[in-house]
């Protein structure tokens, strides 16, 4: 059994040692092909029973820190090198190193006195020592440090005389003994400065090399030379060298080169400054303001020449330099170049996200000086560009992906949650628009933008019952606000209107009445209600607000229409003389009123033409003409003094005769052959009295009126209406074509607009 | 190249808060000056900037469609000075050429591992 169970056990160990050797061999192979990470894995465990791996680990830790650059972990990996090997100054001296390049001056300090302590001859050691005293007391005295041997004080001996403000002497022509006599005479102001420091041989360490470089600015600098110096402190910057003052001496230049050409409208020379300074992106507020000066001046002009792309690449830069600098201002106009230029370039992407970046400038709560530049319309104008550039760019949705990316990193941002309404809405998402409205209203019960934007919303809708909560809170919230009063009255006059259309009368009334208090000057709410107060037989009462209506609308002609138009209506002739009286002691009532009263009389009195019947081929007959009713002999006195006041004017009678076209064609001969007389000349004139003339059965003198339309508007040069009068005028033996205009379709080519372009 | 940039009230030599009768009265007195017949593509100009302005609701469009000029600040502030003095600092950066801080060749100090 003993031999059976030592036979295992044996086997084990046999199996450990070969185990180990593998790990120690296996850490070796990594070692010697530079894989200090497998190798020290390799060797974790084992060194702590073998010597001999113990002293391959620490060389792993102490050369893989050798490869890495200046950080923690070099350091922490000289620091297991020493840790394993005390005894072993080559690490000990590197752990200084380390720690000096980490800034770790009085621990590096006490590592260069351990190695020289043991060893004094160590040179390396004792120049470090030297430097890190001086780097922590620039005037202590390096002779007195232990350990400090004559080829470090005669090193070190120039440094010490430029720190105490002195020249060195030139002891040799080595590059670090020029470089330090040199940089003595930049101390000094010595103009010999310039030619000590010109020398291009290679210094032991890249630092020292652009230390040179630099002072060789100073130098050609403190001669006035700034060109030379401009070069040599951009090849400073350029090697990465980053002290405080070299930008300020880059900053100094350019400012003052960037002020002299933009005094002299050097715009091409102030673009290549502008050029070279943004290679250097720094904080100095003064050539930045040159800066973006001079770059939106650069792009302004490219727009100016059509060269948009350029205008987009200076704008950026400017708006880059805003957002480096403090004190510059909001980059917003920046921005807001940046979007049109993209745009006009239809880069829609960039566009949309430089309005988006010009939204995100707008103050969140409003002060006095952010008032006077982009008003609320205006901000709704940019929301509502954004979304359109992404709709361009194919992106309809991305807008809507955005905002939510927005919201879900700050879920209170309300400003951002609105614009998401606005993407909604012109994503035609109404109801998410909603949602996300009463979201808002969740979050802020008291945020008047959303409430508005609902209301909008259900307006559209033609939603009115919705539409009057949101609004009437928003009226109890801000009570002294015109626009919301304004819009809550404009509300109730749709509102009522549509109750009037559906018959519900006593409702209207109310809701008129309810948006009156928000408008009490308008004279539609009395007006509507003493309209369904009439319908109802309340005379009195109707007759009180139509004074009413009147009182508040004294000098408005089109409420006195409205007025009569109302007592026409209720076939109240005395009124209606009554209310025209009132109108002629108030106003001073203009063609066009008298135009309006006798057309809005003739509506209201006259019977609607008869439909064409499907079972009856023939045309319906023309409308009764009753030329001696009362009203009739009002309306065509209104008209006569209409055409009396402006005598000269065709259009007014042209006008007359075409809004009566339909409704009494008599009378619209009357005007049409009135028009024809003041503007004999007019080929529109011409064309509607043959109109009229056709429609009142006269056709050959239509046909050959027309024919005299058509020569007068060629003669003139307007073919195409030549050719219109023409087509008219083989139309007229049709059966439907005076149909068609006892109908109407031929008032509608003859509105007020229409009618003014022929004649204009 | 795209179309270049046209400011309408660059054109008639208007401010950008004048009224709607100031605008009016400068495109009269810029027709009057460029008469069609006499100056075509200078009345091409005037009246397309007029177009553009006439209606207040294209002319908001209009305004918002202009370019903004980068303000020029209320007052001059000092330019940065030329600082030519020797800094001890760097002194000591280039002092860092006589120490092995900035070597990076090491070789020598390699051991020889043998296992």
């Amino acid at each position: 059994m003993a031999k059976r169970k030592s036979a295992p056990a044996g086997k084990e160990r046999g199996r450990k040692i070969d185990k180990t050797t593998d790990q120690r061999q296996q850490g070796l192979r990594a070692f010697q092909a530079g894989r200090f990470d497998s190798a020290i894995t390799a060797w974790a465990e084992l060194h702590k029973r073998d010597p001999e791996v113990k002293v391959a680990l620490a060389e792993a830790y102490f050369r893989r820190a050798l490869k890495q650059s200046a950080s923690a972990e070099q350091l922490a990996d000289m620091r297991q090198a020493t840790t394993l090997r005390p005894d072993e100054l080559r690490y000990q001296y590197h752990l200084g190193l380390a720690l000096h390049r980490a800034g770790d001056l009085p621990a590096a300090i006490q590592q260069y006195q351990t190695v020289l302590e043991r060893d004094n001859r160590w040179t390396g050691a004792g120049m470090a020592l030297a430097l890190a005293t001086l780097e922590q007391h620039p005037h202590a005295d390096i002779t007195a440090l232990p350990s400090i041997t004559p080829d470090v004080r005669t090193a070190f001996a120039p440094v010490q005389t430029l720190l105490h403000g002195e020249v060195p002497p030139l002891n040799g022509d080595k590059p670090i003994e020029r470089l330090w006599h040199g940089l003595g005479h930049v101390q000094v102001k010595d103009a010999a400065a310039r030619e000590t420091l010109d020398d291009s041989r290679t210094l032991p360490a890249p630092p020292a090399t652009n230390v040179r470089r630099y002072y060789k600015g100073v130098a050609a600098a403190q001669t006035g030379d700034y060109a030379t110096a401009l070069r040599d402190w951009q090849h400073a910057h350029a090697a990465d060298m980053r002290m405080s003052w070299l930008l300020d001496n880059l900053a100094a230049v350019w400012t003052e080169r960037l002020d002299a050409q933009l005094a002299n409208d050097d715009l091409a020379g102030a673009l290549a400054t502008a050029r070279d300074a943004l290679t250097v992106p720094m904080n100095n507020s003064v050539l930045n303001q040159l800066l973006v000066q001079t770059l939106d001046r650069g792009a302004h002009a490219a727009a100016a020449t059509g060269d948009w792309s350029q205008a987009a690449e200076l704008w950026e830069g400017a708006r880059q330099t805003v957002s480096i600098s403090s004190g510059l201002g909001s980059p917003r106009p920046l921005l807001h170049n940046l979007a049109r230029a993209y745009e006009v370039q239809e880069r829609w992407s960039e566009a949309a996200d430089a309005w988006r970046a010009m939204l995100r400038t707008r103050p969140r709560k409003k002060t006095k000086q952010t008032d006077e530049d982009i008003t609320d319309a205006q901000w709704d104008w940019v929301r509502k560009r954004i979304i359109e550039c992404y709709k361009h760019a194919g992106q309809p949705g991305e807008a809507i992906t955005l905002f939510r990316q927005a919201i879900k990193a700050d879920p209170e941002d309300l400003e951002t949650r609105l614009q998401l309404v606005d993407a909604f809405v012109a994503n035609e998402q109404e109801q998410s628009a909603v949602n996300e409205l009463q979201r808002i209203t969740d979050i802020n019960p008291e945020y008047t933008e959303a409430y508005l934007r609902l209301v909008s919303i259900y307006l559209q809708r033609r939603d009115w019952y919705n539409a009057a909560t949101p609004l009437q809170k928003l009226i109890t919230q801000n009570p002294q606000r015109e626009d919301l009063r304004r819009q809550v009255a404009q509300l109730s006059l749709l509102h009522g209107i549509n109750q009037s259309e559906f018959m519900l009368y006593d409702a209207a009334i109310k809701t008129f009445e309810n948006g009156w208090q928000f408008a009490p000057g308008d004279y539609r709410f009395p007006l509507n209600i003493a309209r369904l107060l009439l319908n109802q037989r309340q005379e009195q009462k109707a007759h009180t607000l139509l004074e009413q209506t009147l009182d508040l609308a004294a000098d408005q002609p089109d409420a006195y229409i409205q007025v009569i138009d109302t007592w026409t209506i209720e076939d109240k002739l005395d009124e209606v003389q009554a209310v025209l009286k009132r109108a002629e002691a108030d106003l001073s009532p203009t063609a066009e009123f008298y135009m309006s009263l006798g057309i809005t009389l003739l509506m209201r009195t006259t019977p609607p033409p008869r439909l064409p019947s499907p079972f009856d081929p023939a045309p319906p007959p023309p409308p009764t003409e009753d030329e001696d009713s009362p009203w009739t002999q009002m309306a065509r006195e209104a008209l006569d003094r209409a055409v009396t006041l402006k005598p000269d004017d065709p259009r007014l009678a042209g006008g007359i005769a075409a809004e009566l076209m339909s409704l009494r064609p008599k009378l619209a001969l009357r005007y049409a052959e009135k028009s024809a007389e003041i503007g004999p000349d007019e080929p529109n004139a011409l064309m509607l009295l043959g109109l009229a003339q056709a429609l009142n059965e006269q056709k050959p003198e239509a046909k050959q009126t027309l024919r005299n339309a058509a020569r007068l508007a060629r003669r003139q040069g307007d073919t195409a209406m030549a050719q219109e009068i023409q087509s008219l005028r083989r139309e007229i033996d049709s059966p439907l074509f005076g149909m068609a205009l006892q109908m109407g379709p031929f008032l509608d080519d003859f509105d007020e607009e229409g009618f003014d372009d022929f004649f204009m | 190249m795209t179309k270049p940039y046209v400011d309408p009230y660059a054109v008639l030599e208007l401010q950008r808060t004048a009224t709607a009768a100031e605008i009016k009265q400068a495109y009269f007195t810029q027709v009057r000056n460029h008469p069609p017949e006499r100056d075509p593509e200078t009345f091409k100009r005037i009246r397309a900037a007029y177009e553009r302005l006439r209606d207040p609701e294209r002319r908001t469009e209009t305004d918002m469609l202009l370019l903004n000029v980068w303000p020029e600040p209320a007052r001059k502030r000092r330019p940065p000075k030329l600082d030519l003095a020797l800094h001890h600092e760097d002194v000591l950066t280039a002092a860092r050429a006589l120490t092995d801080l900035e070597r990076t060749d090491w070789r020598e100090h390699y051991a020889k591992i043998k296992l």
